[in-house]
């Protein structure tokens, strides 16, 4: 399975489905995903780490949140990331916690801003193979 | 839906209000038969969708650089009553007053021309660019209230301009009613330390110099007197600020629409009723993201003189760098305009459109290889487009489309051929942005000023880019 891939829907701006196995799996591919529309995360050590808990009101709402999440910690820890450990999503009370690792931001490693997530043809869905994520940036 | 526009005249399409259902009123697009013939038929259709909103005065209209974008096209007006009607985040758009500041001088492209290989890359060293660029502004939280609310006046006092850029910026450079109590903590947070950079994407600051004057009088009025005189532009928005100003509201915007039971054909299109706390909360803090952006470019601006004072050995004032204008492409604005012979309060929603008032500049931005327009909003466009402009050419092509097709090298290499000087933080934004990615905005502006809405000024052809 791909962990993700993006799509030619969009003239101006990227789409992108994320795969995984699991819930946990899918976050992370998700992540990754956005992180390499911003970044060129193949240059990116794994040199700081922000720990995060993120809820929602329901896996689709907290896959939004999670990440603009991580729109908002490019902006304000200066941080660029490469790698996005899920360490469990409870669907009880749709909440997620995760540890990132990255490094100081330098323009030179940076690919683009991206302005956020939108809604149009957001899709979370369970698959045969585990769960899919569609999700398109407005940048 | 195309199959459905109806030809009015040469430069002027409707589509009939029973063209899908739940459409409230008519839409119209303004554009010739070439540029109609290409446009994205999605685009078309999210045009009829806005036509379906509470209050929306007729028409909905489609400019003919109108491209799909979220919820609505790039390139769409949209009025809303002001008492029944509704105000929308989503019509805005997450770019709050992205626009463009154009700088005269007096210098010609000779003069200029000698020194390229020595402006860009300092002009790139002074206006941080690209995502992971800081600014060194560092703004307390007092002092970025005071921006929110007084916009290109606390630039003036700080030094980063004079009482004649504020005047030659829409609104003076200042929409008043900006509350920044109604600016979440995190939108803050976003926008202090990003207040002097550029963004990155289509954003931009060029060299630009005068290919062609069309209209002698008005360009002399603004200061352009002469074929290769050279000019600097500056494209980009409210940065990270807009942006969460934007997200923010377009979650509050959401519950809006449950609370006040409003029927939506696009998730996206979220709005709030005119006179609820939802759409006035929103139309106070996007003014205070106008102000944040309109303050961006201004000490942008003031770099891009300190820098040419550097280069030149010349005071800015010496070398004549006034702002010929400054305006927005993505507002909402509360104006009054004449409907039916009367004359009416109405929120004007510009997306990826410039506000075109008879006798004021009107700025379209090309691409780093292609031409960009001073226009003249002439008295037209208060009949047909709400005061009302083009912004843009758009894209035609995707942008890893794009990448695969071009290298960055091979595109700086061919502008440097065309004697254009490129810089960027990396070579794949030069791919990304490669000139045959956009559309040709030659035809974007036959249609605008043969329909008379804006009427041609000058044409600004580009010498050297800074990208993001």
């Amino acid at each position: 399975m791909k962990n993700f891939e993006f799509l030619e829907d969009l003239k101006s701006d990227v789409i992108f489905k994320a795969y995984g196995k699991t819930l946990e799996e899918l976050f992370s591919n998700a992540a990754l995903a956005l992180s390499s529309v911003i970044c060129q995360v193949d240059k990116i050590e794994k040199k700081e780490l922000r720990e995060v808990e993120v809820g929602g009101e329901d896996l689709e709402d907290l896959m939004f949140n999670w990440l603009q999440k991580l729109i908002v910690m490019v902006d304000i820890d200066n941080l660029f990331f490469s790698e996005f450990e899920v360490l469990g999503i409870r669907e009880d009370d749709i909440t997620l916690k995760a540890r990132c690792h990255g490094e100081q931001m330098t323009p030179e490693k940076g690919r683009t801003v991206v302005k956020s997530v939108t809604y149009y043809k957001y899709e979370l869905r369970k698959t045969m193979e585990g769960y899919s994520v569609q999700v398109s940036l407005d940048i | 839906m195309k199959e459905k526009l109806r030809q009015v005249s040469e430069y002027i399409w409707e589509l009939e209000k029973n063209s899908r259902p739940n459409m409230r009123v008519k839409a119209k697009i303004i554009a010739s038969k070439r540029v109609i013939e290409e446009m994205d038929d999605a685009a078309v259709e999210q045009l009829t969708n806005v036509a379906c909103l509470p209050g929306v005065i007729e028409p909905v209209i489609g400019l003919p650089d109108m491209h799909w974008g979220y919820g609505l096209p790039m390139g769409a007006v949209s009025a809303f009553d002001a008492e029944n009607g509704i105000i929308s985040a989503g019509l805005c758009g997450f770019d709050i007053n992205c626009g463009i500041n154009s700088i005269r001088t007096n210098l010609t492209y000779d003069e200029v021309k000698e020194k390229i290989k020595e402006l860009v890359p300092a002009l790139f060293r002074a206006v941080p660019c690209g995502v992971g660029s800081r600014g060194s502004l560092r703004l307390s939280p007092d002092q970025l209230d005071e921006v929110l609310t007084r916009g290109v006046n606390w630039a003036v006092e700080n030094s980063y301009g004079t009482v004649n850029d504020a005047e030659r910026t829409e609104e003076r450079g200042c929409m008043k009613g900006a509350d920044p109590s109604k600016v979440s903590r995190l939108a803050k947070r976003r926008g202090a330390p990003q207040l002097g950079t550029l963004g990155a994407g289509n954003h931009f600051l060029e060299i630009q110099r005068v290919s062609d004057i069309f209209d002698e009088e008005t360009a002399k009025k603004w200061g352009i007197t002469d074929k290769n005189q050279v000019l600097v532009m500056i494209h980009c928005g409210s940065r990270g600020f807009g942006h969460q100003v934007a997200t923010d509201y377009l979650k509050i915007q959401e519950r809006a629409v449950r609370k006040y039971n409003i029927w939506l054909p696009d998730r996206q299109l979220v709005c709030a009723p005119v006179k609820s706390k939802e759409g006035q909360d929103y139309f106070a803090a996007m003014k205070c993201a106008v102000n944040y952006s309109f303050t961006n470019r201004q000490v942008m601006t003031q770099w891009v003189r300190d820098t040419f004072e550097k280069v030149f050995g010349r005071s800015w004032e010496d070398m004549d760098m006034q702002t010929l204008y400054a305006l927005c492409h993505n507002v909402v604005k509360l104006e009054e305009h004449t409907i039916n012979g009367e004359r009416r309060n109405v929120y004007v929603h510009r997306k990826g459109s410039t506000r075109s008032f008879p006798g004021l500049p009107v700025l379209i931005a090309g691409t780093m290889g292609t031409a960009s327009y001073i226009l003249k909003g002439e008295e037209r466009a208060m009949r047909e487009t709400f005061g009302s402009s083009v912004h843009g050419a758009g894209r035609a092509m995707s942008r890893r489309a794009a990448i695969r097709k071009y290298r960055g090298e091979k595109v700086k290499h061919g502008l440097a051929q065309r004697g254009i000087i490129a810089e960027s933080t990396h070579l794949k934004i030069l791919a990304e942005e490669a000139p045959p990615a956009y559309k040709d905005v030659e035809d974007v502006i036959e249609s605008v000023h043969g329909v008379g809405i804006s009427s041609k000024v000058a044409r600004l052809i580009p010498m050297g880019v800074c990208k993001g």
